[in-house]
């Protein structure tokens, strides 16, 4: 379905231009001739594998719920035969374009936004299922830009006693890797709130570190650094949300809200919808992230969002032409990347929706190719999926880099130090590295869908270079814009060996057992039996060390330094309980 | 006898507490106890009382293994070894057991049992706690079941029960108070006016530590075990087999237990009981335990 610039639709509507193009939908600008009003058209290509129910129970979903914060869908009409949607355009790009790793005041501020349509979509029985910065938009408002909730097209809506499987099959995962719930990609019907909660943590954690928060391991995925500095609350949240155990988490977008904002009543107001949402400034907004734009193979403008200036809109790319290249691409890409700069960097406009990235329904249905045991065989223990472990027909097998190999193998001493990625050519896979810099772990990308790949992580906030995922991709891919430059940021100390003490009077010993990836067991005494749990984690560039056990339940954060230790462990809900060690 | 491992067994697995996910821990114990009296159902202490001629000697070994499945769910093999003997065999008492009285030696009952915390003081939880079953089984000692010297009734049993905890700081150290309530069922061995014996029964233990420096903990313990249906010792027929196993029994014991961490992952510990109270069963039963616990094994298999 390509429909002309001019084209009229139905009697009132005029096309003014393709917005995005996506394997299974087009966005088109197309204005009401009667009112004069911009509107996007969303129409299901040919190819689309999805069945036009299904965009309209999104139409009917979407404009049932009335909130600021979410993109409202006004009509459906038919265009050549075929029902499409009209929607509010939002002419603003969406958080994946942003690079992540805002400030911290504007970051919670978005969120809260956020939370607020959130919430609003879970007291209507709805859940979204798909929360990612792709599906987040930022409307220019008065006062700055209001984030909307997009792509409610594998919204599920849930009645009380709701055991019915609608759309979505039994057994079949659906959602984006990364950010979609470890039991939702196992069997999206079953879900429940808590699934959007995984993926509001992801969000969080991105929104303030600028990656996402599992890294591939051998062993497992294992959460990258925390984010909060000494405050150990949000990093406490955060691995609650994060939890792979749907129990371990917040019950509710409010719970997340009123521990998020406990100190912020103004914040919390909206989080809850007590209040209206809150426009976020420019400043502050999204850091300048140099990307070299020949090595992206788009053509596309970068994204340099100038501080209390906002971007201009650009002329549609040429990255419109290329071709989807499968459900074998878009599982790999969908899992690492479209985060950071996909749709943004392609169009340097303003995609309504974004059609660029792999949409998450289409993993879905790669997934139910792949069959739903495959799957579940791919999250051994219900952990977040690693990506490039997700077993896909036709995929290539992951490539390692001698490098990252290298990189990985060497990094075993006791200090690490700040390696410094090298600048690898377009298609070379790299180490990734953690937030300081050191190499962390050697992660593959099988293939990619070029009109949609970037790599995870990739894009780098400050002078803490995180590269990220290596990619395999073809040209055309933003996998060279993953690779940091050469940093000078000093050694890191890494702790070794075993430290004991005391923690509230108990015996208390943290052995690090692994200097990368950085795990340590973590044994407390209670009377004469010994509890000893599993933590992973990392090592800031600042010196703390932050881990976090393997079932998310418990926080562990400390500085070692010299022959002591000092810090504070947090397990579920429970108090902050201060500890001190020596060697 | 019996109320060697019951005693013991409140020992080792009392309290909520698991050793984490994938660790595991060992713990080795002897025990010796020395019994001269048996108290009967008119009495208690020492106005009933029988006299086992110059007492009974036992001695015993234990191996408690106990591993995390997950970070809050253990699974515990309790192994017991006993060697019982009569300090005179020419007395009354053997005179009418005859070989009853013979020396018995074997592995007692073995024991598995999974635990499941379910409040976790951690996590801010007013107390820990934790919800158990258990099953155990003895087939092997059935044929000395009726021995005065027996290590076990040769019955498979099935229970399930609680621990319950809370610890602090103390000083440079802590404070831990920890105990458990089991009940189980047991295969009937005979009838006694229609009823299946031995009943249903019930043990437990509480105990109360203090680490002032943490390195050592001291403090009480107090166990019982209850069978509350069954036969009283002196109406008995000593000439069937189950007559112990037919007992109605009730049994307190008190005393206390030492441990030091002598390095990480390894402690000692002793403990000393006595029965305070007692009902068909030992009266002035002095039980002495020594053990080593070795833990974080699992740690010790992390990859360097």
């Amino acid at each position: 379905m390509n429909l002309a610039t001019g084209e009229r639709v139905g009697d009132r509507l005029r096309v003014e231009g393709l917005v995005s193009e996506g394997g299974s939908a087009c966005v088109y600008r197309v204005r009401h001739e009667a009112l004069g009003v911009v509107y996007a058209l969303k129409v299901l290509t040919p190819r689309s594998p999805f069945p036009a129910e299904r965009l309209l129970r999104e139409g009917r979903i979407q404009a049932a719920l009335r909130h600021p914060c979410i993109v409202q869908v006004v009509d459906v009409v038919e265009v050549a035969g075929a029902q499409a949607l009209i929607m509010e355009y939002v002419d603003g790009p969406t958080l994946a374009g942003l690079g992540g790793g805002m400030e911290r005041g504007v970051a919670r501020t978005l969120y809260a936004d956020v939370l607020a349509a959130v919430g609003a979509a879970h007291a209507h029985g709805v859940l979204h299922r798909d929360l990612k910065p792709q599906n987040i938009l930022l409307a220019p408002v008065t006062g700055g830009w209001l984030p909307k909730v997009a792509d409610f097209g594998i919204a599920r809506i849930v009645e009380a006693g709701d055991t019915r499987p609608g759309v979505t099959r039994f057994g079949v995962g659906m959602g984006t890797p990364g950010y979609t719930s470890p039991e939702q990609l196992r069997d999206a019907a079953s879900v429940d709130a808590r699934a959007d909660i995984y993926s509001l943590g992801v969000l969080l954690f991105e929104l303030l570190t600028g990656h996402l928060p599992f890294d591939a391991d051998p062993d497992g995925p294992r959460m990258l650094a925390p984010v909060s500095g000494d405050v150990p609350e949000v990093d406490i949240l955060l691995a609650r949300m994060l939890a792979s155990d749907p129990e371990a988490r917040p019950a509710s977008v409010a719970e997340v809200a009123e521990a998020l904002y406990a100190d912020e009543p103004r914040l919390l107001d909206i989080a809850l919808g007590r209040a209206p949402p809150l426009p976020v400034g420019m400043t502050g907004l999204v850091r300048p992230v140099p990307v070299d734009a020949a090595t992206t193979g788009t053509g596309g403008s970068n994204l340099t969002i100038v501080p209390g200036v906002a971007s201009p809109p650009s002329s549609p790319s040429s990255g419109r032409s290329v071709v989807w290249l499968g459900v074998v691409g878009l599982v790999a890409v969908a899992a690492v990347g479209g985060v950071f700069l996909g749709p943004w960097l392609r169009s340097g406009s303003a995609p309504t929706v974004d059609a660029a990235t792999p949409p998450a329904i289409e993993v879905a249905e790669a997934r139910e190719e792949a069959g739903a045991a495959a799957l579940a065989g791919a999250l051994p223990g219900a952990q977040p999926v690693d990506p490039a472990a997700v077993p896909v027909p036709g995929s290539a097998p992951p490539i390692a880099s001698p490098d990252a190999t290298a990189a990985a193998s060497s990094s075993t001493a006791a200090v690490r130090p700040a390696a410094g990625a090298s600048p690898a050519p377009v298609g070379t896979p790299v180490a990734a590295t953690d937030p300081v810099g050191a190499p962390a772990a050697a992660v593959a990308v099988s293939a990619a869908a070029p009109d949609s790949l970037s790599a995870t992580g990739a894009v780098v906030a400050d002078a803490a270079p995180a590269a990220s995922a290596a990619s395999g991709a073809p040209e055309g891919s933003a996998a060279s814009s993953a690779v940091a430059p050469p940093t000078s940021a000093p050694a890191v100390a890494v702790p070794s060996g075993e430290w004991t003490g005391t923690l509230g009077g108990r015996p208390f010993l943290v052995r690090f057992s692994s200097a990368d990836p950085l795990e340590a067991e973590v044994t407390l005494a209670f009377g004469v039996t010994e509890r000893t749990t599993r933590y992973r984690g990392s090592v800031s560039a600042d010196g703390t060390v932050r881990l976090v056990s393997v079932d998310g339940d418990g926080v562990l954060l400390g500085r070692f330094s010299g022959g002591s230790a000092r810090g504070t462990l947090v397990v579920g809900k429970g108090r902050p309980m201060d500890w001190q060690l020596s060697r | 006898m019996l109320w060697i491992c019951l005693v013991a067994a409140a020992l080792a697995s009392g309290g909520p507490y698991t050793v984490g996910a994938r660790s595991a821990s060992v713990y080795l114990g002897l025990e010796a106890e020395r019994i001269t009296r048996l108290a009967t159902s008119e009495g208690s202490y020492a106005d009933s009382v029988i006299d086992v001629d110059d007492g009974i000697a036992k001695t015993g070994a234990k191996a408690i293994l106990s591993y995390g499945l997950f970070d809050r769910t253990e699974l515990e093999l309790t192994l017991p070894y006993a060697a019982n003997h009569l300090n005179r065999l020419d007395g009354p008492i053997c005179e009418a057991l005859g070989d009853g009285c013979d020396r018995t030696s074997g592995f007692a009952p073995v024991q598995v049992r999974v635990k499941q915390v379910v409040l976790d003081e951690l996590t801010g939880a007013p107390f820990s706690l934790a919800l158990a079953g258990e099953m155990r089984f003895g087939g092997w000692t059935w044929a000395t079941r009726g021995r005065l010297t027996n290590v076990g009734l040769g019955t498979f049993d099935a229970g399930g029960g609680l621990g319950f905890g809370r610890s602090g700081g103390l000083g440079s150290g802590y404070w831990a108070l920890s105990g458990s309530a089991d009940a189980r069922w047991r295969t009937p061995l005979t009838e006694v006016d229609g009823s299946a014996v031995p009943g249903w029964e019930t043990d437990g233990g509480v105990e109360l530590l203090f680490a002032p420096q943490g390195v050592v903990a001291i403090g009480p313990e107090v166990a019982w075990f209850f069978r509350p249906n069954g036969t009283d010792v002196e109406t008995s027929d000593l000439s069937d087999p189950d007559w112990i196993g037919a007992l109605s029994v009730q049994k307190v014991a008190l005393g206390g237990s030492a441990h030091l961490r002598a390095r990480q992952g390894v402690t000692v510990s002793a403990g000393v009981f006595h029965n305070v109270w007692a009902v068909n069963n030992p009266v002035d039963a002095l039980l002495v335990t020594a053990g080593v616990q070795v833990s974080r094994l699992g740690a010790a298999r992390a990859r360097p």
